[in-house]
């Protein structure tokens, strides 16, 4: 996880937390799609969708604490929100970890937002 | 009787076994006599926290910092020297290896502790 | 024909127990950023644990003096309680790693809180260090942790560009950031050469009472078991490579590692991925924990082994207790276990010449060692390392901070 910490958001930093928001969505594509295989097992798929639902959290948490200069005001909300996006669809799987449907449906929703 | 210098100041630092091959502490310094002779000649061996405050200064510090007392082995006490320097009685008759006494009564409590 | 079995059986221990969490996590993380591009530095690596290893399993053999009982006798007592501490700390983070690791991979397996598993994790390493003797554990856990295997099937089937993969072994960077690439090839031969594996070896070639016509198993282990066990750290690169490089995936945490198993081989890859890991850093975690132990007893003279009884050797009893008491208590601050890992590998880097110029000098000197020492082949590896182990060490701090931990 990127720690930049600096107080105001630099376009890398912005980068990297918005890189890591996707990251975080391909690889909970990856996940989900195993689920809807029921190829996977439910505290494996419930515990890792936590641990990805939670990055792209922290990622949200440390692009909205950071003043953001007005160029990047509008990058930085369209971060947040793929960033909001994303973890809601992560915490939907590790909710419903053995839940094929609403698997297949994360899975499309997820792919989408690691564009 | 002493022993060569040059073997004796090769074992600084060597491991002490005593008549059972049981391990009891390190060479931690020597005795020496006769050095301003020109013709120097090891009395005995040393061991103990106490005498580390001859090795530098970490060894002053590390003295310090620690518990124990000196043990004067004399040379003539050395039955030979190979991969250890061998004593020729058990470590209780030279006071050596007493830490491990203290320590025996603590463990002894675990049970099987003596397999 | 018990020869070749003995081999076969050292060397399978061997290979499970090459890998550990620091391998785990800087090998998956290489492979997803830099797809096959340091697969090479997983072979010098691997170069260097042979070599190091060798030398101190013919050392410890023949002079009878494990890797610290040669460092106090090279560096004197000063210097050599510096490398003590300096050793001690490295071991408490790896410790503290791998004892996260194992937490880590029986939640990913059983869904238990963390923290209820990191007790238990500790506990399971008391009790099995305590009751089991020494052969028995490296067996165990270095077979079952030959699940990993795993890793290789799925990185097969997951039909990688095998001209990439051989590529691979050539050094070279195509990357806009080389501080993060050479950071990495840092932690990949700091995961190789974890400092425990070989003070453990060489304690180990003592416990388990080899004699000078064990050498030749010696030799062998080394050499073909670490060389199959760096074919695990190349299927674990490569996993990243193909699954996580081209999705642009970071992995962070050991699930990721698991779905690398998972995707290509279903459920029953990643139960054995999970098996996997948590015997080998189990082993891994014993390993480092009698490390500790054997550094202490061997510097200050104490009786120490596990073929002792723990009446005979308390204080080295006490000292492995204590280790995996203080490796619980830096875990269970809840710092994430993996960057626990990745600091432990840096700074097992910068403290690895420490201990390999005593052994590089005991290994040469014709008084401990008679015919037994280094010969030409031996040097010429021996001293290629050195220069190895000196630039990393310098480099490891510096490449860290500027490549803001891998993180670019």
């Amino acid at each position: 996880m990127a720690c930049g910490s600096s107080s105001t958001l630099t376009a890398k930093s912005l980068q990297q937390q918005s890189d890591a928001v996707k990251s975080a969505a391909a690889e909970g594509a990856l996940l989900a799609q195993q689920i809807a295989h029921e190829e996977t097992t439910e505290p494996f798929a419930r515990i890792h969708a936590g641990e990805l639902a939670d990055q792209a959290k922290a990622a949200g948490q440390s692009l909205t604490v950071t003043r953001a200069p007005a160029a990047l005001q509008a990058e930085k909300r369209k971060a947040v929100a793929a960033a909001r996006a994303t973890s809601a669809a992560l915490e939907a799987l590790h909710q419903a970890p053995d839940d094929q449907a609403v698997a297949e449906r994360v899975e499309r929703r997820l792919k989408a937002l690691s564009q | 009787m002493s022993g060569p210098v040059d073997l004796a100041l090769g074992i600084l630092d060597h491991q002490l076994l005593d008549s059972e091959g049981r391990r009891c502490g390190n060479v931690d310094d020597l005795e020496l006599e006769r050095v301003r002779e020109g013709d120097p000649r090891v009395e005995a061996i040393l061991a103990g926290p106490p005498v580390w405050r001859g090795r530098g200064a970490i060894g002053r510090l590390a003295a310090a910092l620690a518990r124990g007392r000196t043990v004067r082995v004399p040379w003539s006490e050395v039955e030979k020297v190979d991969s250890g320097v061998r004593l020729k009685q058990p470590a209780e008759a030279y006071g050596l290896g007493r830490g491990d006494t203290r320590a025996r009564k603590l463990v002894a409590w675990i049970p099987g502790a003596e397999r | 024909m018990k020869k070749i079995f003995e081999i076969a059986l050292g060397i399978l221990a061997a290979i499970g127990g090459f890998v550990d969490i620091g391998d785990i996590v800087f090998n998956t993380a290489a492979g997803a950023l830099f797809q096959y591009q340091l697969l090479w530095a997983v072979v010098i690596g691997v170069g260097a644990i042979i070599t190091y290893s060798e030398m101190c399993g013919r050392v410890a053999v023949v002079s009878q003096r494990a890797a610290f009982d040669a460092v106090r006798e090279r560096l004197g007592f000063g210097v050599g309680l510096l490398a003590l501490v300096a050793g001690q700390l490295v071991n408490l983070l790896t410790l503290a790693a791998e004892i996260g690791g194992i937490a880590l991979a029986l939640q990913l397996l059983a869904g238990l809180p963390f923290r209820v598993l990191l007790v238990i994790a500790v506990l399971a390493m008391g009790l099995v260090i305590w009751a089991m003797p020494f052969e028995w554990i490296e067996r165990v856990f270095g077979y079952i942790g030959l699940a990993l295997l795993v890793f290789a099937v799925g990185a097969i089937k997951l039909h990688p560009d095998w001209g990439g993969v051989a590529s691979g072994f050539v050094p070279h960077a195509d990357t806009s950031d080389l501080a993060v690439y050479l950071f990495f090839v840092v932690g990949l031969l700091g995961a190789a050469t974890v400092p425990y594996e070989v003070y453990f070896y060489s304690s180990g070639a003592i416990e388990e009472r080899w004699t000078p016509k064990d050498l030749g198993i010696n030799k062998a282990n080394a050499i073909i078991g670490y060389s199959l066990g760096g074919l695990l750290s190349f299927a674990l690169m490569i996993t990243a490579a193909e699954l996580f490089y081209p999705r642009e995936i970071s992995p962070e945490t050991l699930g990721s590692v698991g779905l690398g198993a998972n995707v290509p081989l279903g459920e029953i890859g990643l139960l054995l991925a999970l098996i996997g890991i948590l015997f080998a850093v189990s082993g891994a975690a014993i390993d480092t924990a009698f490390s500790g132990a054997y550094n202490l007893a061997q510097f200050f003279g104490w009786e120490w082994g596990k073929y002792r009884t723990a009446v005979e050797a308390p204080r080295f009893t006490l000292a492995w207790m204590v280790m995996l008491i203080l490796g619980f208590l830096i875990v269970v601050t809840g710092v994430d276990p993996i960057q626990v890992t990745e600091y432990s590998v840096i700074f097992s880097v910068v403290a690895l010449p420490a201990t390999y110029i005593p052994i590089l000098l005991v290994a040469n000197d014709r008084a401990y060692m008679g015919n037994y020492a280094n010969g030409g082949v031996a040097n010429v590896f021996g001293i290629f390392y050195l220069v190895v182990i000196l630039v990393v060490a310098v480099a490891a701090i510096p490449l860290m901070i500027i490549s803001n931990m891998g993180q670019g």
